[in-house]
């Protein structure tokens, strides 16, 4: 119905259509051109999926808005029925079915909640306050609800679900093999001890079955964290020199207390210069580090760590017994297309 | 948005003052000596950044009042907050400019006072004030003050700024956020998979984590609403206090908007680490609103 609406739309909105090619204005109509770079065209979904989770975002805030209103315009005329059918008005009704309804909080009730919670004589006119409005409110609730039940509401608005994301993995560190069944991106700091946990937990199952996972690294870093941003910028040169994954393992190892000294150290081991690191010479590599936290800020990552398996968020707040069940899941289940 | 109803309510409670007087104020001084009074939200608590060993982590450059932008905020692509502080030197310029925060996360309407004579000894020439979230975000319900407590502690305030700030000087006064509407936008986080919020408000049952009175697991659908009819309550105070003050007080400006109140903050202006203080886009609605509803507004 949409879609044949949104095709009648640009038929009728452009008179004179240059050639008439329907499959071709269906597909402009699900996935439209938004610029051409003389043949070859971007196409609105080229752009959406850099921001997946952006927009996601902004859905939600949609949604939210919309729940809000919902549950709002259900409970007016759920009273404004009421009130109808009893011949009053709204006030009228809420004054009769609440207010006149609801006993006063005794001194017993004031002296017993006092004593449950360890609160001395002082609190008298507070906990009578809070237990009078409590009893009231819950009233009102529970009035509103059966309101509810006797008019069989329902709430059919549907949330959202978090889309799978085509993360921006490109010239990023991987290992692993590009076609294994799940890729894990790894938005992290080297200081940070969850995504320590996070590398370890990957760590494991690719150990499992190398041939399964593929681990892409990206940096995303903690406010005022130097330490944390040379770690970052010692990262990228290891990565001009392709010796990445050991820096990463090595710095890791000492994510729980990584010092300067460290740094200073694992440089060595890996030949690389740590002194000039966060000098008046690194501006352009700290430029460099600035479009790939970028790309971690388009994906929706604010702070480390955060992991997409096969495009799915996971937020490290949620436990790593979640992450380790998504992975497992993502293992029996691999999704067809989830970077780029 | 209300700040018209509150100019009229004050013109009404100034009975003993002529007409000629109501009208003949101090010329309003250009607010460049910036003083924020608040708390965890003038502080911009956890809005886009957050410390693994500190909870409660200031985020001064996202500040609605404070907020400005160097190095960090640049190369993490911080949101811009666009704060008052930033307003203010881009309407009447850098020179002579100063923008001091007096507001400290876990302050309440008895830390008005204090922080409102630190106010005076900077000179301020705009005190913007938005307090009270501590007094209905307790850990016990009856730990909320009452009504007449919560009056006092707002005047006493007042009266510091009555007596010591500069002639001409602006006071503006900004309602209580809706908590309830924060305590929500956690819920949609938790449920849409982005953030544990209820594993962090568990954190409010040990007193670990602020405002049990909203945030308690332990807490019923009816006592989230009590809180909700405190802070209404005391946005009522602050508004009727800014009608009396601007009626009284010929030498300052004061001005009062329920803006802060009113915006239908939205999931994504929430934080994403505690749930619930407004994050940096959320800090930047409250300038945006905050500003346009106040007396240096459009």
């Amino acid at each position: 119905m949409r879609r044949a609406a949104a095709i009648f739309l640009v038929l009728t909105a452009c008179p004179a259509p240059p050639a008439p090619e329907p499959p071709i204005q269906v597909h402009v109509v699900d996935d439209p051109i938004v610029a051409r770079i003389g043949d070859e065209v971007v196409r609105r979904s080229d752009a959406e999926r850099r921001v997946a989770m952006e927009i996601f975002r902004r859905r939600v805030d949609i949604h939210s808005l919309v729940a809000r209103e919902t549950d709002r315009i259900v409970e007016q005329r759920l009273l404004a029925r009421e009130a109808a059918s009893q011949g009053v008005t709204v006030e009228a009704l809420l004054a009769k079915e609440v207010d006149t309804k609801v006993a006063p909080v005794t001194d017993e009730e004031v002296a017993a909640y006092l004593a449950e919670n360890g609160l001395g004589e002082d609190r008298s006119e507070r906990a009578a306050h809070y237990l009078s409005g409590r009893r009231h409110i819950e009233r009102r609730l529970a009035f509103l609800d059966d309101l509810k039940k006797a008019a069989n509401v329902t709430i059919d608005l549907q949330a959202p679900e978090m889309p799978r994301v085509d993360v921006d993995i490109e010239g990023a560190p991987a290992r692993g093999p590009d076609d294994a069944r799940v890729t894990i991106v790894h938005f992290g700091s080297f200081t940070d001890p969850h995504s320590a946990e996070i590398a370890k937990v990957v760590a494991e199952h690719r150990a499992k079955d190398p041939k399964a996972i593929r681990e892409v690294f990206r940096p995303a870093l903690r406010p005022r964290d130097e330490l944390g941003l040379k770690a970052a910028l010692l990262a990228r040169r290891a990565a001009a020199k392709d010796d990445f994954w050991p820096v990463h393992d090595a710095l890791f190892s000492k994510a729980n207390a990584l010092r300067q000294p460290d740094l200073q150290t694992i440089a060595a081991e890996h030949g690389l210069d740590a002194d000039t690191i966060g000098g008046e010479a690194d501006t352009a590599e700290i430029v460099a580090l600035r479009e790939e936290l970028d790309i971690a800020r388009k994906s929706g990552v604010t702070a480390p760590p955060v992991v997409f398996v096969n495009g799915r968020w996971f937020q490290h707040s949620f436990g790593v017994a979640k992450l380790e069940a998504s992975i497992a899941a993502a293992l029996v289940k691999p999704a067809s297309s989830t970077v780029r | 948005m209300r700040k018209a109803t509150a100019f009229a309510v004050g013109a009404m409670l100034a009975t003993t003052m002529s007409t000629a007087e109501a009208q003949t104020k101090d010329p309003r001084l250009q607010p460049k000596r910036l003083s924020s009074v608040g708390d965890s939200i003038t502080e911009a608590i956890n809005a886009e950044e957050y410390n693994l060993f500190n909870p409660i982590n200031p985020n001064h450059w996202a500040s609605y009042a404070n907020g400005y932008r160097g190095f960090w905020e640049w190369l993490l692509g911080r949101t811009n907050v666009n704060s008052h502080n930033q307003r203010i030197t881009s309407a009447f310029g850098s020179k002579n400019r100063k923008n001091y925060m007096e507001g400290v996360s876990g302050a309440d309407s008895y830390d008005l006072a204090p922080q409102m004579q630190q106010s005076v000894g900077r000179q301020a020439t705009y005190v913007p004030v938005l307090m009270g979230h501590n007094d209905v975000c307790q850990n016990d319900f009856t730990d909320i003050p009452t009504d007449a407590e919560f009056e006092a502690n707002v005047r006493a305030g007042l009266e510091n700024l009555r007596a010591g700030l500069p002639n001409g000087a602006t006071i503006y006064v900004m309602a209580i956020v809706d908590i309830y509407r924060l305590y929500q936008l956690g819920q949609e986080l938790t449920s849409l998979g982005f953030i544990d919020c209820n594993i962090i408000w568990a954190a409010t049952l040990l007193n670990i984590y602020p405002c049990g009175t909203m945030l308690s697991p332990a807490n019923s659908e009816a006592d989230r609403q009590y809180t909700r009819s405190r802070n209404l309550a005391f946005n009522q105070i602050l508004e009727d206090l800014v009608a009396e003050y601007e009626a009284n007080d010929s030498h300052h400006h004061y001005a009062f908007s329920d803006a802060t109140f009113q915006y239908d903050f939205q999931p994504s202006q929430v934080s994403g680490f505690d749930c619930f203080h407004p994050s940096a886009a959320g800090q930047k609605e409250l300038s945006r609103v905050t500003w346009n509803d106040g007396p240096f507004g459009p």
